[in-house]
């Protein structure tokens, strides 16, 4: 079927053509047993599909989408589980709150992962890093201030903070002997996991359930190793929070992403909600967001 | 302009005044025609509320940035396909969807396929057996009543592709529903 006969059924079929276009088109169709049979089936499929009712959501279901929203959009200040029951579909970060979701994340990226990827030393790595150190400033001040948080958020979901000691005190094996060889500790970047194969909104899923689990995903050897520029890294990082002054800004890994190698940040903008973004480190350009 | 369009920015520029009666607004006006592309692109019900609800919190979140020379409709059909396609890549990759809706059970009515597709035609399970590209442009145009145009601007591609994806989303469904008289197929022909 040529392009040209296929645009002929369709804006015949759409009543796009002039009187004297449709007659022609017809007669052709009629003469032409192959573009008959196209014609008709062609029908055939749009008479069932026009006969097709649009589905609704429930009446619960809508009520429950339009109070998640509001909460996640600070469009009111009722607890979700006041307004509408937990749904399997409801987002995990939603009843956590933004500010306990970027404790968990920074906590895993700044406490967590440097102690699985070289012991004890890992987290003197980040305090003695010649690079800028907002990363542990903001950590702190996320997961120690609980003055940030209401109560429910601190005691909403406890499964980041109990996890998060046991990592810690888990700092031994090969890998991360390796890693500790490898990596250079002047540099945020070359400190960081490296994903070969990231998918971003897996990895936001995978640190809210488990802050540890990205320190189980991130094989050795370490960025440095692996080709990826960590001084270029670390220019990213600087940029980025140069534009984003009023945005925390945290790395949690690098990775190749989209055959791009690129750094996975955590992005806390002021009163709002954390995400996950991935920059190309080349020319730090946003190549993915879970923001929307 | 239509009516709707006009409606639409105004409530957007009432929303981002901080009317809050302007979210629940826009949600009545379009949330159940983007649950329903939602839908029929996931295949999913829970799929398609988690679909929804990025929708609309993306347009939220990026309402500032909505730019008045297109329809905000358009925008958001735009923002629910490409956040379908996201989650469908998601769900591929996890590879935890459930059962393929074609796999169900024929209609027990029926005493073959045949007669299962002629007592019910089942259409989503039909658009399932489409990509998600195909699926997209027959859902905008043929389930939602979209014009060529308007789906064009939607996806973001030329108005021939949409044609080009429409009726070979169309052979295809005719085809798996049992409609396709069998001279009609001609692979080679296919682009």
């Amino acid at each position: 079927m040529s392009k040209r006969n296929q645009e002929l059924i369709i804006d015949l079929l759409g009543g796009r053509l002039s009187p004297d276009e449709e007659r022609r088109a017809l007669s052709r169709i009629e003469n032409d047993p192959a573009l008959r049979a196209e014609y008709e089936a062609q029908i055939s499929a749009l008479s069932i599909l026009s006969a097709s009712e649009m589905p609704l959501m429930t009446a619960s279901e809508r009520t429950t989408l339009r109070a998640s929203l509001r909460h996640q959009l600070h469009l009111d200040n009722a607890p979700v589980a006041v307004v509408a029951a937990p749904s399997r579909w409801q987002r995990w970060w939603a009843p956590m709150g933004g500010l306990a979701v970027a404790a968990a994340v920074v906590f895993g990226a700044v406490v967590v992962l440097p102690g699985a990827l070289s012991g004890d030393d890992s987290i003197g790595t980040f305090e003695t890093a010649s690079a800028p150190i907002t990363t542990m400033a903001a950590s702190e001040s996320l997961a120690e201030d609980s003055s940030l948080m209401t109560e429910d958020e601190v005691t909403g979901d406890n499964s980041a903070g109990a996890s998060a000691p046991e990592a810690t005190g888990s700092g031994s094996g090969d890998a991360e002997t390796q890693a500790a060889e490898t990596y250079d500790a002047a540099v945020v970047g070359a400190a960081l996991p490296y994903l070969t194969d990231l998918d971003l909104d897996m990895l936001e899923n995978d640190l809210a359930s488990d802050p540890d689990s990205l320190r189980n995903a991130a094989p050795p050897p370490p960025a440095k190793s692996a080709g990826l520029d960590a001084g270029q890294v670390d220019t990213c990082l600087e940029s980025l929070r140069a534009d984003n002054p009023a945005s925390e800004v945290s790395p949690i890994a690098l990775a190749t992403y989209e055959d791009t190698e690129s750094v996975v940040v955590s992005v806390t903008p002021s009163g709002a909600e954390a995400f996950l973004a991935v920059y190309g480190v080349a020319l730090c350009q946003e190549l993915a967001s879970t923001e929307g | 302009m239509t009516a709707r369009s006009a409606e639409d920015r105004e409530l957007i520029r009432r929303y981002l005044e901080g009317d809050v009666s302007a979210f629940d607004e826009l949600m009545q006006a379009h949330e159940d025609r983007v649950f329903a592309i939602c839908l029929r692109m996931m295949r999913d019900r829970d799929s398609a509320l988690d679909a929804t609800q990025d929708v609309f919190l993306t347009v939220f979140r990026k309402a500032d940035r909505y730019k008045e020379q297109a329809a905000f409709s358009t925008w958001l059909y735009r923002v629910a396909v490409n956040t379908c396609y996201d989650h469908l890549r998601r769900q591929k990759r996890k590879r935890t969807t459930s059962m393929p809706d074609h796999l169900d059970p024929s209609d027990p009515r029926s005493g073959d396929e045949f007669h299962a597709v002629e007592l019910r035609p089942d259409i989503e399970t039909a658009l399932a057996g489409l990509t998600p590209e195909f699926r997209a442009a027959v859902v905008l145009v043929d389930l939602d009543g979209m014009s060529l145009e308007g789906a064009a601007d939607t996806l973001e591609i030329p108005v021939g592709t949409v044609k080009s994806r429409v009726f070979r989303a169309r052979k295809q469904l005719a085809k798996d529903l049992g409609n396709l008289t069998p001279g009609s197929e001609h692979p080679s022909d296919e682009p």
